[in-house]
């Protein structure tokens, strides 16, 4: 398969690596920083940073989690509220700090899971006002790829370009050199603190950058316009059987996965030893746990691993696909980064499932 | 992000408290309850259509849907609910009076507009008859706009009958048939078998055994089954002996759901969400669905 790679016409600046530190120092002192850090052995995280030093700035692995927590934190609260005798008061205020914040190093898969997420969440019917205040109190800075990682696979799911509408500013790295361009104008803003010069060569620099990753990618997920109608027609055959028996059913795959936002809600109490505040929170669930679809009464609607193992492809490859017109994987890798067991390598699962006969 | 005109200020997860304004025992599992809107807004904005549901805030517990039980045209908002999981048991120590949240109502509906005119065989099992008595009484009360209409409740055994005073008055109108069927005579009773003690005199048998003791016209008829699926498989068979299409047989899915608004994804079958695309559906799309029933 060809990959088609159009760079875009943009007014691309440049300057020197060593530059980006000083300007992440330099935003530090106006912005909560978030960024790609270590924390355990290879594990990397998006962490908010105190300073540049704790950057990752080109690591040579995906980060093992996802920025999502920033936009869709675990245990979010949705409203507080108090019961005083028999008279509730509801404190429906959305919570977040006032001080805007930064989310730096997300590369263009990452991006477009922002786009998937902006899609669901803030559609006009039933926006979701939790992920608007959060999303729009925070710029966005990307960062392209100079090489693959061992498990991603953006080409073939064509994330390799940023999407418009999703980052403030991108950065692209080669060599000691950065190329930047702006995607709004706080971003703009954002460019005047960075010592940079205009480029000449920016478009031709990244369309090879582009095209190297493309090319230099190991993965590739199969093209396939039937593949929700697969997906539904092989419910409860073997094949998900099989794939099931494979699962650990950990939710590894879910936890990492920078589109998967499935969640529960839940009603938390909390003393402080004079009156009970109860909080409606939502956090993150997954679809491979037993508890999925378990109703009050025991009844389970879906009561086995690989009767949600097809569920979770069927939301990410045919229900998502219906109603945003793409598929929810963007290719960042994590899962497969993750999983023990394959069983959730879409690029394999897919091709698996394409071959497979009833 | 500039682009971005956001404009919606509102919580969409705010839910509006409410009274229990009545209370009414069903069976030895559930009960029905009334709610009443406190904020005469509110209560006035809130419209519903048979099949429709809300979230409903048991404070210090937690949230859950609930199929609204009472037609619009009688003016009150009634849930009917079994105690079985946490929110429903703390639902079942409330005590008139007390406030609840509702949100909604959420979903589609069961009047869909080819149903006027149309004969109609309104199939309930179980606590099925919950949902479906919305719209029964709704037909009821809009009697005129629909041709010949039968009501089949079909339900374990006596001591389950939901709704007891209201199927006496089912039972008396002539311009319905209503017939009222159960598994076994008496809870002891062995499956099939009448009741020992002979206080139960009425049908006994699976819900598809009153099928063959009416005669229902086979041509424009909608057929509508709610119950669990073990019964809708059965029933299904009925209507395609009446040769009823599958797009004329009109269902209610029943799923979890933590949201109500298409975000969860907890309902979600196949390329749907019981939520926002159901919870009605037809035969004909719930057959496109994987595991629908």
């Amino acid at each position: 398969m060809r990959v088609k790679i159009i760079t875009k016409k943009r007014n691309y600046r440049e300057g020197n690596i060593s530059d980006i530190i000083k300007f992440i120092d330099e935003i530090l002192k106006t912005y909560s920083v978030i960024a790609p850090t270590k924390i355990e052995g290879k594990q990397t995280k998006f962490t908010q940073i105190s300073s540049s030093t704790e950057i990752l700035l080109n690591p040579i692995h995906q980060t093992s989690f996802s920025f999502k927590d920033w936009l869709l934190p675990r245990n979010q609260v949705l409203l507080q509220y108090n019961i005083n005798k028999n008279d509730i008061t509801i404190d429906d205020s959305v919570g977040f700090s006032s001080k805007k914040r930064i989310l730096f190093g997300l590369h263009p898969c990452d991006l477009h899971s922002i786009q998937i997420l902006d899609q669901i969440f803030l559609e006009e019917k039933d926006l979701d006002v939790h992920y608007k205040k959060l999303r729009e109190n925070t710029l966005i800075i990307g960062l392209g790829c100079e090489e693959p990682f061992k498990n991603c696979f953006c080409a073939s799911v064509n994330t390799l370009e940023p999407p418009d509408g999703t980052y403030d500013l991108f950065f692209y790295l080669k060599g000691k050199k950065f190329y930047v361009f702006k995607g709004s104008s706080e971003g703009a803003d954002l460019i005047k603190k960075l010592k940079s010069k205009v480029s000449i060569d920016g478009e031709e620099q990244i369309s090879l950058i582009n095209k190297h990753i493309a090319s230099a990618q190991k993965l590739k997920f199969p093209i396939d316009e039937d593949l929700g109608a697969k997906i539904k027609e092989t419910y409860g055959s073997e094949f998900w059987d099989d794939l099931g028996k494979k699962c650990f059913g950990c939710a590894g795959c879910t936890i990492v996965c920078p589109t998967c936002y499935c969640f529960f809600v839940d009603d938390k109490v909390e003393n402080d030893g004079k009156k009970k505040m109860y909080k409606r929170i939502r956090d993150w669930d997954s679809c491979t746990l037993n508890n999925w679809a378990l109703a009050a009464g025991g009844h389970n609607f879906q009561n086995n691993r690989g009767v949600r193992l097809n569920r979770r492809f069927m939301h990410k490859f045919s229900q998502l696909k219906t109603k945003l017109g793409r598929i929810a994987c963007v290719g960042c890798g994590r899962c497969i980064d993750i999983c023990p067991t394959g069983a959730s390598n879409p690029v394999n699962v897919i091709k698996d499932l394409i071959k497979f006969k009833k | 992000m500039e682009n971005k005109k956001m404009d919606s200020k509102t919580n969409s997860w705010k839910p509006m408290t409410a009274r229990l304004s009545k209370i009414v025992p069903q069976s030895s599992y559930e009960k029905l309850y009334l709610i009443e809107l406190e904020n005469p807004n509110e209560k006035k904005q809130f419209t519903w259509m048979p099949g429709q549901f809300l979230e409903l805030s048991v404070f210090g517990i937690g949230e859950a849907p609930f199929s609204i039980s009472s037609s619009p045209t009688s003016g009150t908002l009634e849930i009917c609910v079994r105690a079985t999981g946490s929110i429903t048991n703390a639902l079942d120590r409330m005590r008139e009076g007390e406030k609840v949240g509702i949100r909604g109502p959420f979903g589609n509906s069961f009047v869909v507009p080819k149903s006027k005119g149309k004969n109609l065989v309104l199939v309930a099992g179980g606590i099925g008859l919950v949902p479906l008595r919305s719209m029964i009484n709704y037909v009821l009360d809009k009697r005129e706009e629909f041709k010949e209409v039968f009501i089949f409740y079909g339900t374990r055994d006596p001591t389950q009958i939901l709704f007891q005073d209201e199927i006496e008055q089912w039972k008396k109108r002539d311009d319905i048939q209503f017939m009222l069927t159960v598994d076994r005579g008496s809870p002891e009773a062995g499956f099939g078998e009448p009741d020992p003690s002979g206080k139960y005199q009425g049908n006994v048998g699976v819900v598809t055994t009153i099928f063959s003791k009416i005669d229902i016209p086979t041509k424009n008829t909608m057929g509508f089954i709610v119950g669990p699926p073990v019964m809708f498989k059965f029933v299904v068979k009925e209507f395609e002996k009446l040769e009823i299409k599958p797009s004329n047989i009109i269902v209610s899915l029943e799923r979890v759901m933590h949201c109500g608004i298409g975000k969860c994804a907890h309902c979600q079958i196949g390329d749907i969400l019981v939520c926002r695309d159901g919870p009605i559906f037809t035969y004909e799309q719930v057959q496109s669905m994987p595991d629908a029933i």
